[in-house]
């Protein structure tokens, strides 16, 4: 497994895209590419309800 | 309001069981061809003749279709007349694009666009030269953002351009 990287090392454009980021994605094919992003919406998404949900248990 | 299952796979199945004539546009496109944003929807562009749309509709029905997410509805040709129609389904939100800011309107970006098999099936999705002039007309951030992503990938892509 590769050494994580210090923030500093990670190369962003003068844009501040991530080019890092970009690389990696461009390594998978268009289907993962996809796959991936579901599961990162899946996930983002199971954690706003459960955010809601709680918030909702402490309102009196 | 149902949750958004985002399933990208169950869309392009059944566009293609009825043969729509489209092209994938929009964020998942632009993930498509390696972009990192987080999109949580579907935009689609079609061809407007009415046997498309027809097409279309039968397509999205299979989905079962809310209106802003809340309203069953069943759509039929005419359901996307609009400059952009939205609807929720199983799949996820689906947005139909139809003011098309690009060379040659749909027809320009169907000849344009990259041809692939995406979970066993044909599709079409937007070039990254189409997908910028449609994020460019925006002054939305997030649209904005899209753009400085598709000039880093086409750079690597496309070192020379």
């Amino acid at each position: 497994m590769k050494a994580a990287r210090h923030p500093a090392e990670i190369d962003y454009d003068e844009n501040g895209v991530d080019l890092d980021k970009l690389r990696y994605n461009l390594s998978l094919t268009p289907e993962q590419r996809i796959v991936r992003m579901q599961e990162s919406i899946r996930s983002m998404m199971e954690f706003k309800h459960e955010a809601e949900r709680a918030r909702s248990k402490e309102t009196p | 309001m149902k949750p958004s299952a985002l399933d990208l796979k169950k869309l392009l199945e059944a566009l293609s069981k009825e043969e729509v004539d489209y092209v994938l546009v929009g964020g998942m496109a632009l993930v498509v061809h390696g972009g990192d944003l987080a999109t949580t929807d579907f935009d689609l562009a079609l061809a407007l003749d009415e046997h498309n749309t027809a097409k279309a509709a039968r397509a999205l029905n299979l989905l079962h279709p809310l209106l802003r997410g809340v309203v069953p509805v069943e759509l039929d040709s005419k359901a996307f007349a609009g400059e952009f129609v939205g609807f929720l389904t199983d799949a996820g939100a689906v947005d139909v694009i139809n003011r098309l800011s690009v060379d040659g309107g749909y027809q320009g970006l169907r000849e344009r666009a990259v041809r692939m098999k995406l979970f066993g099936l044909e599709i079409q999705v937007a070039s990254l030269t189409d997908l910028r002039s449609l994020k460019s007309r925006s002054s939305r951030s997030k649209d904005l953002e899209h753009v400085r992503e598709i000039d880093a990938i086409i750079r690597m892509v496309s070192p020379e351009e």
